[in-house]
């Protein structure tokens, strides 16, 4: 009996981390998205500017 | 704030480590600025082993294109989806040999791609650029997988919709050329899929190229292209000049129909039924009635069965003399056809078929069938027919179905097979509508009866649904009459589910009926049941209670439900102690407070001190309310 919560919290811990993880890489991927756009926002003004 | 952000700069730096890229890449990224470029974000993105976060990244290929802006996204983007092997691009230059092409991704992935391909137009630069796409869907719409190929196609269709003629002729057609000549059968299956979108587009004479690549796909080696062909040769039949349908096409439909694997000849009934919407009555008796009488006696059952499913369309495409005169026998065979899932699939549609054809033939030819279907040895066969059944009272008329129908209606209701007792009965109301409610009662009423008494309790459940309908068909007298008692009689069901329903009904025919009938009708009855030796029928009584309360008013309340309530906190049994509290939780708003203060507060009072767990729980529930 002990033996087997023992086995389930030790489970359902594995999948929090795995999510964990994965919501993490998200994020990350998230992140560089935006940090793709600012930067091609940032190009696109200097291109912009230097016409004016 | 400015924490917050550092900790993510540092996070993102951690995750170029994390995603484990070779360190020449690595380091050409960190050299510049390339570490945001669009591209390489994209690569590193699809390098993850976990396939939501590919997918997801595939699903935001538009913000890379955006990012990438018009002429980068055609000059970078598109040639790295097509799985180029090096890249050049700007500064950045990634040796892609090791790493693996997005085409040879999971077929999930692929269906995203090639669903997002077809959005890209407006970010490539508009129609006039659209013409980069072509190339990658080409090599998705020869993919493995049947629903990337799928998605390749509609993404395809949407394209060429928008391409400049120019394009179109140039690019498009060469494209759908080679697809229908490619040497693997799931790029020539694909191209059958771009016909029907093209031909319109064409000059007459690649109209007769794309007639001619068409014809080769129907007598292609492969039954699979050959099944496409088929699914795909009405709707392109539609585009074309009925002349040249008729000199073309129909060969292909009349050799695709005699086809010699079952699952191409199916194919056919459909386009049965599309071309002959196109071709005259007279045209239709000599060029499709032919393939329709055979199909209708195909050795095969699924190609029977496809003819009973799309026979309502089929009388309609052929027009009101050819369904007289042949379709009508042909139905007959199938009604009384070898298979029970053709026979089900006629029986379906028996009611659309006497409504396109005279009430005289019916009689004559369709009726004796339904006679015998309604003792077919297969229960769905029954089911099916039980289902439609009810729709023929109005076709037929009052008389004959009193003559014809009420006969096999009730045969129909005292079926061995619960289904098909409960189709009956959902569907009584449209033979109420033509016979009466007097002959309704008449007849079919002792057999419903009889129902409310089955043994199966989803077939009493089914009739208990239908009550407060049939109710107020009735009207009081009658009901009080024939159908009171039984609803009594529920409320001491055996089976759980019934007593509910059965409560449940109570309050619905207080609703048609008022609350003065009920005063008088149901509520003496519900309380006799109080004194019930089994404690389950007594709380029967609390439920009703519960129930009936929220329609009968205050005054009945207090008057009779109370008085009841305060006999029962008496109770032997805990478990109506306690539901003699949830019961006082229900009726509590419902009356006024000198009432609950000076009546129900005692009770509970008196329940509080129970010593039984859950009666206090409950009990203490329900003063927080008072």
């Amino acid at each position: 009996e002990v033996d087997r919560s023992h086995w389930v919290s030790e489970k359902s811990d594995l999948i929090l981390e795995s999510e964990r993880k994965t919501q993490e890489s998200i994020k990350n991927d998230l992140f560089r998205r935006v940090r793709m756009l600012e930067y091609a926002l940032h190009q696109e003004r200097l291109k912009n500017n230097q016409t004016y | 704030m400015i924490t917050t952000m550092l900790t993510m700069i540092r996070y993102s730096h951690l995750a170029i480590f994390e995603l484990s890229i070779p360190i020449s890449v690595y380091l050409s990224l960190s050299s510049t600025d390339s570490d945001d470029h669009p591209i390489a974000i994209l690569i590193d993105e699809l390098k993850n082993d976990d396939i939501q976060l590919r997918l997801n990244s595939i699903r935001k290929l538009q913000s890379i294109a955006k990012a990438l802006g018009p002429d980068r996204t055609r000059a970078e983007l598109i040639p790295y989806l097509q799985g180029r092997t090096t890249l050049y691009i700007d500064y950045l230059l990634v040796d892609l040999k090791n790493t693996d092409s997005v085409l040879e991704d999971e077929d999930e992935v692929l269906v995203a791609l090639s669903e997002e391909l077809g959005k890209l137009t407006d970010l490539v630069g508009g129609v006039e650029h659209a013409v980069c796409l072509l190339h990658p869907l080409q090599m998705l719409a020869g993919a493995e997988e049947i629903v990337v190929r799928e998605k390749a196609v509609d993404s395809l269709c949407k394209i060429v919709q928008d391409l400049p003629q120019s394009t179109f002729d140039e690019y498009f057609l060469p494209l759908l050329f080679n697809l229908s000549k490619a040497d693997w059968f799931t790029s020539r299956a694909s191209a059958c899929g771009l016909m029907t979108v093209s031909y319109p587009r064409a000059s007459a004479e690649n109209k007769k190229t794309l007639r001619k690549s068409f014809a080769t796909l129907c007598h292609d080696e492969t039954p699979m292209v050959r099944r496409a062909a088929a699914t795909n040769l009405g709707n392109f039949a539609k585009q074309i000049e009925k002349d040249v349908v008729k000199s073309e096409i129909l060969p292909l439909f009349l050799s695709l129909s005699g086809d010699e694997q079952d699952s191409v000849r199916l194919l056919g009934v459909e386009n049965c039924a599309i071309i002959g919407s196109m071709l005259t009555n007279e045209e239709n008796g000599q060029l499709i009635l032919p393939t329709l009488r055979q199909s209708s006696q195909d050795k095969s059952w699924r190609v029977r069965y496809m003819v009973a499913h799309l026979f309502k369309e089929l009388c309609d495409s052929m027009g009101p003399e050819i369904t007289k005169a042949e379709l009508v026998g042909a139905f007959v065979k199938l009604l009384k056809d070898s298979e029970a899932e053709v026979r089900t699939e006629a029986s379906l549609r028996v009611t659309e078929v006497c409504s396109l054809i005279s009430k005289d033939m019916s009689t004559k030819q369709i009726l004796p069938c339904i006679r015998d279907l309604v003792s077919d040895s297969s229960q769905h066969v029954r089911a099916a027919l039980a289902q439609v059944i009810m729709g023929l009272a109005p076709i037929f008329g009052k008389e004959d179905t009193l003559t014809h129908l009420k006969d096999l209606f009730l045969q129909l209701l005292k079926d061995d097979f619960p289904d098909v007792r409960l189709n009956i009965i959902s569907k009584l109301d449209s033979v109420n509508k033509v016979i009466g409610i007097e002959m309704l009662s008449q007849s079919l009423l002792p057999a419903i009866v009889e129902l409310a008494e089955d043994q199966q309790w989803r077939v009493r459940l089914a009739v208990i649904d239908y009550i407060p309908l049939l109710a107020s068909q009735l009207g009081v007298e009658f009901f009080d009459e024939k159908l009171g008692n039984l609803c009594m009689t529920w409320l001491g069901d055996p089976v759980f589910s019934i007593r509910e329903a059965a409560t449940n009904n109570l309050r619905k025919l207080t609703e048609v009926f008022g609350v003065e009938w009920a005063k008088s009708n149901i509520i003496p009855k519900v309380l006799t049941l109080h004194s019930h030796p089994n404690y389950l029928y007594r709380m029967t009584t609390l439920f009703a209670v519960g129930v009936l309360s929220p329609v009968v008013g205050s005054d009945v309340i207090a008057s009779s439900m109370i008085p009841l309530l305060s006999k029962m906190v008496l109770d032997k049994v805990p478990n109506i102690r306690f539901n003699v509290a949830k019961t006082f939780q229900i009726i509590i708003p419902l009356v006024d407070s000198t009432v609950v203060q000076s009546r129900v507060k005692p009770s509970l009072l008196k329940l509080i001190e129970d010593p039984d767990k859950d009666v206090k729980f409950y009990a203490n529930q329900a003063l927080q309310l008072c």
